[in-house]
C-alpha cells in the first residue's frame, strides 16, 4: 500500500542515480575510446543500451580499468565530493594532451537529507543519456583527426578534503594550448546533473 | 666446528627437548581477538520494512519481545517462542508507522506515526492505553525514562508526555533542533536526554530546563546514532551521516569531545555492550555492513555483512549478547556479537599441565 508517507518503490536513491551516471560514462567512454581511434576497431564489440547500439571495449585491461575507476567514482558521487571526470587522451611520444572529455557533476534537490530520492522516470532519463550518447558519437565529423598513437587516462576532480585511496595519484590539470570546446546535451537524474564538454586543439 | 642452528624439524640432531609440534605452538602468537560469526544466527523476513534513515522501527524489549514497524503495522515476535502477533494496523487512517519503543519493564510499547500522533498499547492485554497528540509531523525518534515518553519529530520539537492517564505531569516542550529530530537516548541515570537531528546537532537535555545544557556541533551531517556508555558515566558516543562518516565521543560531564574515527560510510545506529568495553556500530552505502569497535582503542575486532541496503534499525537483546539489525531489504538479521560465552571457554592447550594424564 503506498500512500502518501511511503517513498513509491520506483523512485531513484542517491545510489540508483550514482549507478546510472557510472553507466552512462562505461557507455561514453567506450565509445570515445572507438569513435577516436585509441584502440583497434577489431576489439570492440557492439552492445545495445539506451535504445542505441554502442562499441564496447573487449579489452580486459581496459574493462579492469574502467570497472575499478568507475566503483571508486560511484561512492565520490554518493558523497557528493566529486566536481568532474576527465577523459584525457594524450600523444604517446610528445606527451602532449590531444583532446579531453569533461564530465561535468552538479548536485541537485534536497541535499540536506540522508535519503535522497528522486521521482524522474528512468526513461526519460535514459532517453536524455541516448541524445548525448548520439552527440558523442557524431562528433566524429568535427573532431581533428588523431594522427598519432594515443593513450587515455582518467582524472577525478574531487572536493579538497577527499581522501585519496591508494591507487590513486595526484595529477596536474590536462591543459590543452589553443583549446576549441564543444559543449554537449547534458542529462539529469534530479539527483546528480551531466554536463558533456569536449576540448580539442583548434588547428585553425 | 660451526653450530649452525638446526632447524626445528624431526631431526635426530635437535638440540631442543621439545617437539616439532609443541615448539610450533609456543611460536604462534597469542590469539587475543575471539571469534565472532560473520552469519546471522537467524534471518527474519520483514516486508514493508522502510528505507527510510529517520525511522526506528525496531527495538527489543526486556522481555524478550522484539516490536517491529512494517508499513502501518506493528508486529510483536517473541524471541522465546518466535511467535507473531499484530499489534495495531494502522492503514484504516492512511497511516504509517515511523517508530517503535518498549517502556523500560516492557510491558508498554509506544509506537510513533507519521501524521504525527503516538499511541502507547498495554502487551500484556494487547490494547491501546494511550493516544498523545501534539506533534505536527512523523514522529521518527522515541524514548522512555519511566512513565515520560519523549518523542522527537520532523516538526522539530522533542516532547515529554506522561503516558499515564490521568497525567499528573504537564507536558514538556524542548526546543532546539532546527531540523528533524531523529535520534533520541537517555542516560543510563536517566538524569540526561541526549538528541541528534538532522541539522547536524548533537543535543543534551536535563530535567529541569527546557533548553539544552549541552550542545555539540562537530557532526556534519544528521545525527540519529546516539549511544550512552553504561560503564563509564557521562560517556556519550554519537554517529553522522553520509556527509560525515564519524563516531564521535563525549565527555558530557565536562562538554569536551574525546575521539573521533571516520568510518568510511553513514553512521545510522550506535550501541555498546553491556558485557565489555566495545561498541557495535551499523551503516548505509557502500557496504551496509556492521561494525564492532575496542574502546577506547576504536579497532575494528569484526565486519558483519549481509544486508543489501543500509542498515538501518538496530537494537540490542536484553541478556546484551546479541543484536537485531534490520534493513529496506525488508529483512531482520540477527548476530551474535557480544557472546559472554568466549571468557568462559577455556582453550585446552596441550601446555596446559591439569587437564590431561602426561
Amino acid at each position: 500500500m503506498t500512500t502518501a508517507a511511503q517513498k513509491s518503490k520506483s523512485a531513484i536513491t542517491l545510489k540508483g542515480s550514482a549507478q546510472i551516471v557510472c553507466d552512462y560514462l562505461n557507455y561514453g567512454i567506450n565509445s570515445i575510446l572507438f569513435q577516436r581511434g585509441l584502440y583497434p576497431p577489431e576489439s570492440f564489440k557492439s552492445e545495445e543500451n539506451y535504445g542505441l547500439t554502442i562499441l564496447m571495449s573487449t579489452d580486459n585491461k581496459i574493462k579492469e580499468f574502467l570497472s575499478t575507476t568507475l566503483e571508486q567514482l560511484k561512492g565520490w558521487l554518493v558523497d557528493r565530493s566529486v566536481n568532474k571526470v576527465a577523459l584525457v587522451i594524450t600523444n604517446v611520444k610528445t606527451l602532449e594532451v590531444m583532446e579531453r572529455w569533461d564530465f561535468l557533476v552538479e548536485y541537485e534537490g534536497d541535499s540536506k537529507t540522508e535519503d535522497q530520492t528522486s521521482e524522474k522516470p528512468l526513461k526519460q532519463i535514459k532517453n536524455e543519456i541516448r541524445d548525448v550518447l548520439k552527440q558523442i558519437a557524431c562528433s566524429v565529423a568535427y573532431l581533428p583527426l588523431l594522427d598519432c598513437l594515443c593513450s587515455f587516462d582518467i582524472q577525478i576532480y574531487t572536493k579538497k578534503d577527499v581522501d585519496l585511496p591508494s591507487e590513486w595519484t595526484e595529477a596536474e590539470p590536462a591543459n590543452i594550448k589553443d583549446a576549441q570546446s564543444v559543449r554537449m546535451r547534458s542529462f539529469s537524474t534530479n539527483i546528480h546533473k551531466m554536463d558533456t564538454v569536449v576540448t580539442y586543439k583548434n588547428y585553425n | 666446528n660451526d653450530r649452525t642452528p638446526v632447524k626445528s624439524q624431526n631431526s635426530p640432531y635437535s638440540l631442543s627437548p621439545l617437539s616439532t609440534s609443541s615448539q610450533r605452538l609456543l611460536r604462534s602468537p597469542h590469539k587475543a581477538t575471539r571469534k565472532i560469526s560473520r552469519i546471522p544466527f537467524k534471518v527474519l523476513d520483514a516486508p514493508e520494512l522502510q528505507d527510510d534513515f529517520y525511522l526506528n522501527l525496531v527495538d527489543w524489549s526486556v522481555q524478550n519481545v522484539l516490536s517491529v514497524g512494517l508499513g502501518s503495522c506493528v508486529y510483536l515476535w517473541s524471541a522465546c517462542t518466535s511467535q507473531v502477533t499484530r499489534l495495531c494496523d494502522l492503514s484504516t487512517d492512511g497511516n504509517v508507522v515511523t517508530s517503535v519503543a518498549w517502556s523500560e519493564r516492557g510491558h508498554l510499547v509506544a509506537v510513533g506515526t507519521h501524521s504525527g500522533y503516538v499511541t502507547v498499547w498495554d502487551v500484556t492485554v494487547n490494547k491501546q492505553v494511550n493516544k498523545l497528540q501534539g506533534h505536527t509531523a512523523r514522529v521518527g525518534a522515541l524514548a522512555w525514562n519511566g512513565d515520560v515518553l519523549s518523542s522527537g519529530s520532523r516538526d522539530r520539537l522533542i516532547l515529554q508526555r506522561d503516558t499515564r492517564t490521568p497525567s499528573n505531569v504537564s507536558e514538556r516542550r524542548l526546543v532546539g533542533h532546527r531540523q528533524e529530530v531523529c535520534g533520541l537516548k537517555w542516560s543510563p541515570d536517566n538524569q540526561y536526554l541526549a538528541s541528534g537531528g538532522n541539522d547536524n546537532r548533537l543535543y543534551v537535555w536535563n530535567m529541569q530546563s527546557l533548553s539544552p545544557v549541552q550542545t555539540y556541533t562537530d557532526h556534519m551531517a544528521a545525527v540519529k546514532a546516539i549511544a550512552w556508555s553504561p560503564h563509564h558515566h557521562g560517556l556519550l558516543a554519537s554517529g553522522g551521516g553520509t556527509a560525515d562518516r564519524c563516531i564521535r565521543f563525549w565527555n558530557t560531564l565536562t562538554g569536551q569531545p574525546m575521539q573521533c574515527v571516520d568510518t568510511g560510510s553513514q553512521v545510522c545506529n550506535l550501541a555498546w555492550s553491556k558485557h565489555s568495553s566495545e561498541l557495535v556500530s551499523t551503516h548505509g552505502y557502500s557496504q551496509n555492513q556492521i561494525l564492532v569497535w575496542k574502546y577506547p582503542s576504536l579497532t575494528q575486532v569484526a565486519k558483519l555483512t549481509g544486508h543489501s541496503y543500509r542498515v538501518l534499525y538496530l537494537a540490542l537483546s536484553p541478556d546484551g549478547e546479541a543484536i537485531v539489525t534490520g534493513a529496506g531489504d525488508e529483512t531482520l538479521r540477527f548476530w551474535n556479537v557480544f557472546s559472554k560465552a568466549r571468557s568462559q571457554k577455556e582453550i585446552r592447550s596441550v601446555l596446559s599441565l591439569y587437564t590431561g594424564i602426561r
